[in-house]
């Protein structure tokens, strides 16, 4: 199977400092850890890292990671386990690397992708997805990209619960409570306006007035 | 409209807004967000009127969360008073919050709603907002 490159390089220096410096050059700082593995201070460039989370599988991408500069390095399989943006720029800051093989086993978030027009539909309800990802665990070589869910027999009212999900061969999902995933739903019937804001906006738009209402002009002059 | 049940003093003073926010900046619980750009004091009032915006919007399904909580008293003096004898009497409740902050949060509708809703939601708050979805790199 193949995997998208990362190059990546050792690090042997640490703290805040060192890594703004990092940032400032256009690189970040990252770790690769994982069974038999000391953690390993790393460097890499964010570029390729978001780049391989835009193929279809996004962060669950498995990564082939490589040593620049270092011959004698081999390579290793990874997958990104934690990352760390900028809370305004979005732009990543760190990275985790887990050294995974593609018969190890992992446990991941994989988003539920809704299939076909529904039954229910097609008489005016909405498909609504309570759950959008679920927590499965596979092999690495079995990392689906998304679980799909046909929803073309469902009619009003019908749903698919977790445990109903058609899964791919080899992956399972982890529960403790089983939920819907899908549901499809007749939506609010529409209101009079007078009648919506009294049942709904009564305590926000309710108290306008009475703000205005709290700062009466004085009497008498 | 949020408030907190029991404070320790009625009166706080300011503050400074400096930075950006370092906690509640991803989207935790849902699947999209709405995210101020800027620092301000969001009231009470503001974060239920656009709580409703937001309801009405989604009309069924879905599950909101408020990811801020109101909990800094502003006191006002009373209209045509002179100035001194001591602070004005609390009047409203806000939410300090500063750039980076995920101030609503949405999952169970599709995008297209999740992002008229926030529009809708934006303009009923004071600061700068912008859509964010789960895990957002760019």
């Amino acid at each position: 199977m193949e995997y998208p490159v990362v190059s990546v390089r050792r690090r042997d220096v640490t703290g805040k400092g060192a890594a703004r410096k990092l940032r400032a050059l256009g690189y970040i700082p990252a770790v690769l850890y994982g069974r038999g593995l000391d953690s390993t201070p790393l460097v890499v460039n964010p570029r390729e890292v978001v780049g391989a989370f835009r193929g279809e599988r996004g962060v669950n991408t498995v990564l082939q990671l490589k040593f620049a500069g270092d011959e004698a390095a081999e390579g290793c399989l990874a997958l990104v386990r934690e990352y760390t943006t900028h809370p305004l720029r979005r732009t990543l800051q760190h990275c985790d690397f887990l050294k995974v093989g593609e018969d190890t086993e992992v446990t991941l978030e994989v988003p539920i992708r809704i299939v076909g027009k529904s039954e229910g539909e097609k008489l005016g309800a909405k498909v609504g997805n309570p759950l959008a990802r679920v927590r499965v665990k596979c092999k690495v070589r079995d990392i689906p990209a998304a679980i799909d869910v046909d929803v073309t027999p469902l009619g009003v009212g019908d749903g698919v619960m977790l445990s109903e999900l058609a899964l791919p061969a080899g992956v399972r999902t982890i529960y403790t409570k089983d939920v819907p995933v899908v549901l499809v739903r007749m939506g609010r019937a529409e209101k009079e306006p007078e009648a919506a804001a009294a049942a709904e906006g009564a305590p926000a738009e309710g108290e306008a007035p009475e703000a205005e209402g709290a700062t009466p002009a004085p009497e008498g002059k | 409209m949020l408030s907190p049940s029991k404070v320790k003093h009625r009166k706080q003073q300011k503050g400074k807004m400096r930075g950006t926010a370092f906690r509640g900046s991803e989207v935790s619980f849902g699947d999209y967000g709405l995210q101020t750009e800027e620092c301000g004091w969001v009231t009470a009032r503001q974060i239920e009127a656009a709580r409703v915006a937001i309801n009405r919007h989604v009309k069924r399904g879905g599950k909101l969360w408020i990811r801020i909580f109101p909990d800094k008293p502003i006191s006002k003096k009373p209209l045509e008073t002179r100035m001194g004898r001591g602070k004005g009497a609390p009047e409203e409740w806000v939410a300090v919050v500063r750039p980076g902050r995920v101030l609503y949060e949405i999952a169970g509708v599709d995008e297209a709603t999740a992002r008229e809703a926030f529009r809708l939601a934006g303009h009923k708050l004071p600061v700068k907002t912008r859509f964010l979805t789960r895990g957002e790199v760019r």
